[in-house]
């Protein structure tokens, strides 16, 4: 059966699934922010390395400062060889456009890079210590001394291999930091590779588990639908039963009484000896307890009778503006015989100026008189039955019927709107009637909106009280 | 007397008369198309190409203009202290505006190619002129450049004021030990 499975099925309980879903929403966000975070901070750290690596500074300085060498020498052996155009003035000026490079490779940015390296760290040191030291020898030679021009030809010379080594070396640095530079790159890129796809793998999961409780969530749905028209069927099913039941129990009770009233009647007739008397005394006694009995098992069919009725739903409320005082007068009078054979006395108190009640008149009595034969049956001689009406605050009516019986216990006051239950078996033996008094009161009182308090405390009495609503109560004089 | 003092004065008239019209007309012909004087010290820098107003003409027979130092300390002179990827320090260097040299010659190209003594050569955009304090820059911290520490001119951005200069290309169009200049 769909409904059974739809319960027990462990996916179908939807804390479960919503806590599952949650946790699984809050780790996927979790891991993108994550995600998200380290990245940012990896490019960032990246960037700033980046931005400050210049491989053009790194390399350009060593080879200009090569280049300057080789131009500050051709126009030095130009003009030791007296070549045309070569001049005195252009060996000094090339001259100072080396030295110019000297401070450069000291102060500049790429001076930091070089100094880590030991090795051109070395040749630096010695580059700078010769070159610097041909300041004097190229005044030397500007103002004449060919030797000192020669002695720096000669140097001039010595000096292109270590310039060659060190223009390798700072190219080396070069090629490395570009290596690094890609291989920086390519890990980065290898993480955001790995970043992208543990992102789809999460948002797959997702729109999988998604997809998987849209389709749970369609299925419940679905079975929900079945389960009601299950429910449906199996209510309209019972509710069928039960009206077949109580259309039995009516019929069966009014068949039933045909034939009663016949037993009754005839049994009336001879105990009057309508037409001659009866021989023997005890046929006397034996025709009381059959009229006894009869009535006994009239007024059980005839609330059987009525609790089917109402079961059914076939009681309809014929309502009219009552008087509730006149009411309680008429049920008390029906009530009166019976007090008095039991020496119990009846009181009432009815204030002036109560609303009248919006009641089908027959229920009405009926339930004032289940409550009053109820109260009188239970109250022993010399007690008594007091009937008392009020105005409530919120406008509603209240009527209460108070006796100094026997009470009952707890136990037995939860009990007494059960159909077919007395207050104890004993008691049922003793008073009998068919438990369905109370039942019935209650439903009638119900069927006009009100409801039915009772309250007891064993051999103190006992106090029912109806509360009829507001919508109940018609204000003396209002026209209806 | 009187007769001789009036005649005096009407050839004082004619002379400052005349003196005007020379004076006014003289001032026109040097706004618009009068050559630069001609440089009395040694010549540290030349500009040739695309320009209006020289002092003499390149091998080709086009304007040339060529400055000594007096000449582009006359243009007037303009401090720019900006940090360098060639000094540890901040730097304050006074020079020429490349833009007021530019006008000074009636430059009209889109384009500099700047040559230096060891004959680097960049390209340096005119806009770079217009948009930046771009300058010809003669001295660093007061001290007048030589060749040793790159001068005599120096192409100098103003690099602290703007991250945009701050890049390896501007860095390649600071050309030192300037020689030249040639609008294109």
């Amino acid at each position: 059966m769909p409904l059974q499975q739809a319960l027990a099925s462990p996916q179908m309980r939807p804390e479960g699934l919503a806590g599952a879903g949650r946790r699984f929403v809050i780790v996927l966000v979790a891991t993108v922010l994550g995600l998200s975070t380290v990245l940012a901070a990896y490019f960032y750290v990246q960037q700033q390395e980046y931005s400050r690596f210049s491989f053009q500074n790194l390399v350009w300085e060593g080879v200009q400062l090569r280049n300057e060498h080789q131009a500050f020498r051709a126009a030095l052996v130009e003009a030791l060889g007296d070549l045309p155009g070569a001049s005195m003035q252009e060996v000094v000026q090339r001259y100072d456009i080396l030295y110019g490079r000297l401070d450069l490779l000291e102060t500049g940015h790429a001076n930091l890079t070089y100094q880590s390296d030991p090795r051109i760290r070395e040749l630096l040191l010695h580059v700078n210590t010769v070159i610097r030291g041909w300041d004097k020898l190229v005044a030397a030679y500007a103002a004449g001394d060919r030797e000192a021009g020669l002695r720096i030809a000669e140097e001039a010379r010595a000096m292109d291999p270590t310039l060659s080594a060190f223009t390798a070396a700072i190219n080396l640095i070069g090629a490395k930091r570009v290596d690094d530079a890609r291989e920086r790159m390519a890990r980065l890129y290898a993480a955001l590779i790995a970043a992208v796809v543990v992102i789809c793998m999460l948002v797959f999961g997702f729109a999988f588990a998604l997809l998987r409780q849209l389709k749970m969530t369609e299925k419940a749905h679905l079975d929900l639908r079945n389960m009601t028209v299950d429910l449906e069927q199996a209510r309209r099913e019972a509710e069928e039963a039960s009206r077949a039941k109580s259309t039995f129990l009516a019929t069966m009770s009014h068949e039933l009484r045909t034939p009663l009233n016949a037993i009754l009647g005839f049994a009336d007739i001879m105990r009057q000896g309508l037409f001659g008397p009866v021989g023997s005394q005890r046929y006397l006694d034996y025709l009381d307890g059959i009229v006894k009995s009869g009535q006994h098992l009239l007024s059980l069919i005839n609330d059987v009778l009525d609790m089917s009725r109402i079961e059914a739903g076939r009681i309809e409320l014929r309502e009219t503006n009552l008087d509730i005082g006149l009411a309680i007068d008429q049920a008390l009078s029906l009530v009166a015989v019976t007090a008095e054979g039991k020496g119990v006395t009846l009181q009432h108190s009815v204030p002036p100026g109560l609303p009248q009640l919006r009641a089908d008149e027959r229920l009405l009595r009926q339930i004032l008189l289940n409550l009053l034969s109820n109260a009188i049956k239970f109250t022993p001689e010399g007690g008594h039955v007091e009937v008392a009406a009020a105005t409530l605050t919120d406008g509603g009516v209240a009527i209460r019927v108070r006796d100094t019986g026997i009470g009952m216990s707890d136990a037995q006051l939860r009990r007494i709107f059960e159909p077919f239950s007395h207050g104890d078996s004993l008691r049922a033996r003793e008073t009998g009637g068919s438990g369905l008094g109370l039942p019935i009161t209650r439903r009638l009182v119900e069927l006009h909106g009100g409801q039915i308090h009772i309250s007891s405390r064993k051999s103190l009495g006992t106090t029912a009280t109806l509360v009829f609503p507001v919508a109940r109560a018609v204000t003396v004089g209002a026209v209806q | 007397m009187n007769w001789g003092m009036k005649g005096w004065g009407r050839r004082l008239w004619a002379v400052l008369l005349v003196a005007a019209v020379v004076a006014f007309f003289g001032k026109g012909v040097s706004e618009a198309s009068e050559a630069l004087p001609a440089p009395q010290g040694e010549v540290i820098l030349t500009v040739s190409g695309l320009i209006g107003r020289g002092n003499g003409k390149d091998a080709a027979g086009r304007p040339q203009a060529s400055f000594d130092r007096a000449m582009l300390e006359a243009i007037g002179t303009t401090e720019i202290v900006t940090m360098t990827p060639w000094f540890p320090d901040v730097m304050r260097f006074e020079g020429v505006l490349l833009r007021d040299l530019l006008d000074k010659v009636a430059a009209q190209g889109s384009s500099l190619h700047a040559v230096a003594h060891n004959d680097y050569a960049a390209d340096i955009p005119v806009e770079d002129a217009r948009r930046f304090d771009v300058i010809l820059a003669m001295k660093a911290n007061g001290r007048t450049l030589t060749l040793r520490d790159k001068g005599p001119l120096f192409i100098v951005y103003p690099f602290s004021s703007d991250k945009a200069l701050r890049s390896d290309v501007m860095y390649y169009r600071s050309v030192w030990q300037l020689r030249s200049l040639e609008v294109r």
